[in-house]
């Protein structure tokens, strides 16, 4: 029951973030969408005489907040500096965030998420706390307890036939792509994964560094090339898959140019019995390469959540 | 598929769905014909528009208002004037939108110089005073909307005192250190 001097009570869901949270609120006329960004807190109330309709999609996985990814792109940057600064080899300090990035993505894979919306006469909002099914259910189920208690009964037929009209249903028309966004996601980690393993790798000298590197690069074009195909259509879409490939394409080849360079280093090359340790990274020149690469990468994992991060749903279902 | 109990798989993209459509949906369109219904002889017309006609008053400075300019705010009826000065004033607690959260400054003022002892040490003579300041100046102001406690002000004070605690600490010690420089 809600105190006398405080006339909400908290619905099931909540969004806590570094930089900023969301919460939902039942009051006795209207439902308050609390948006905290640490500092101060937005307030957005929807009455119940307003609603006009609340939609749930499934989504095939969690949506990471972007405090998070800022954090772990600083942190990347941040081990980049450390490993410079106590003279530790760079690649080594990148392989491991780049294994930890790849870790997290695959950890994000693993959930299952939701996108919730509210309707009323001046447009639809995403409710941004609702983001877990079962909580978003259950808050649904009371919200559409109380508005109907104001509004009168459910909707019987004849408004039906008026969304029929406003919005017709059509057949589906092209096959499910369930597994898209999935296979973007592991796409991702999979090739970090595998340019780190490849830094990590015995280069003999003279042929393989080459080799290597152009397989790396040409394994990104192919697994973008496969995005860019299975990716949503429309212009939006097809626009993100195009960045997503260019920074990718971009982080590799520099990749590429920084494997080439360190083989062609005379201190890299005086290494034991005409191999290399890649882990061996000399410092001076080859600084800016592995900060145009880390950045590259950085840019590269943004893009990637930009391409896979569906948009707010602005449109009935 | 709509005002089903459970989600179901939307035939045109192949997601599932839940969707809750309310009776408002088909009855916005009643609301805006009833709203442009013409002054009759006789009948008493609206503050804002002298054509149409007034079917209520506003609940805090009494014109009247027709269905375009009533706005139904909690069971009071007001007029676009009174909405406005109430949102401007924030006398109306259902028209804020936005809330400072002073609590969660003074922290953060009181905390910096632990976070990030670099360089927000060198300023601690300024947080310590700054973080009190905060807490004693908005102890009263309102907070959030939903329930907050007041640990986050009780715990900047405590850090400010620290603060201070700490600055005094060292100018008196750097002060005995140079006294007994100088006896030397």
């Amino acid at each position: 029951m809600p105190k006398p001097d405080f006339p909400y009570r908290k619905l099931p869901g909540v969004r806590r973030g570094i930089l900023s949270g969301a919460s939902l609120w039942l009051g006795n006329d209207h439902i308050l969408h609390v948006k905290n960004t640490r500092f101060a807190e937005d307030y957005r109330r929807y009455y119940f005489t307003d609603i006009e309709a609340i939609y749930l999609k499934k989504t095939p996985r969690f949506l990471p907040p972007p405090a998070v990814v800022i954090t772990l792109i600083l942190g990347l940057i941040a081990v980049l500096i450390l490993s410079l600064s106590r003279r530790t080899t760079a690649l080594e300090w990148t392989w491991v965030g780049l294994l930890a990035i790849s870790l997290y993505a695959a950890w994000l894979c693993l959930f299952r998420s939701c996108v919730c919306s509210i309707q009323t006469a001046l447009g639809t909002d995403r409710l941004s706390c609702l983001h877990r099914v079962s909580g978003a259910r259950a808050a649904i189920d009371q919200i559409t307890n109380q508005v109907l208690q104001v509004q009168g009964p459910a909707l019987d037929s004849a408004p039906l036939d008026y969304i029929q009209e406003v919005a017709p249903l059509e057949p589906a028309q092209q096959p499910p792509r369930s597994g898209e966004t999935i296979f973007g996601w592991l796409a991702l980690p999979f090739i970090l994964l595998s340019s780190a393993l490849v830094s990590r790798l015995p280069v003999p000298i003279p042929d393989r560094p080459f080799g290597v590197a152009l397989g790396a690069v040409f394994a990104a074009v192919i697994l973008t090339v496969i995005a860019l195909i299975s990716g949503r259509g429309g212009r939006f879409g097809a626009l993100r898959a195009a960045l997503l490939a260019l920074t990718l394409l971009c982080g590799l080849e520099l990749y590429a140019l920084v494997l080439v360079n360190t083989y062609s280093h005379p201190i890299a090359i005086a290494g034991s019995q005409n191999a290399i340790q890649l882990g061996q990274f000399a410092k001076g020149a080859h600084v800016a390469s592995v900060w145009l690469s880390g950045a590259n990468i950085a840019a590269a994992i943004v893009t990637a959540l930009l391409l896979f991060r569906k948009p707010p749903a602005r449109s009935s279902p | 598929m709509i005002n089903a109990a459970d989600l179901r798989i939307c035939p045109t993209c192949n997601t599932d769905l839940l969707v809750r459509v309310f009776p408002a949906l088909s009855q916005a369109k009643a609301v805006i014909a009833s709203a442009s219904m013409a002054l009759a002889e006789g009948d008493a017309s609206c503050f804002h528009h002298a054509t149409k006609k007034a079917v209520s008053a506003c609940s805090q400075c009494g014109r009247f208002l027709c269905a375009l300019c009533e706005v139904d705010l909690s069971g009071k009826i007001l007029c676009p004037g009174c909405l406005e000065s109430g949102s401007t004033r924030k006398t109306i607690r259902n028209l804020e939108n936005h809330r400072t959260l002073w609590d969660t400054t003074a922290l953060l003022v009181g905390v910096a110089p632990i976070l990030f002892p670099f360089p927000m040490l060198y300023f601690t003579f300024l947080t310590g005073p700054m973080a009190i300041f905060l807490s004693v100046r908005h102890w009263k102001s309102p907070s959030s909307l939903i329930p907050r406690t007041k640990w986050r002000f009780i715990v900047a004070i405590l850090l400010g005192l620290l603060h201070i605690a700490a600055v005094v600490g060292l100018v008196m010690a750097v002060v005995f250190a140079s006294r007994a420089g100088r006896r030397h």
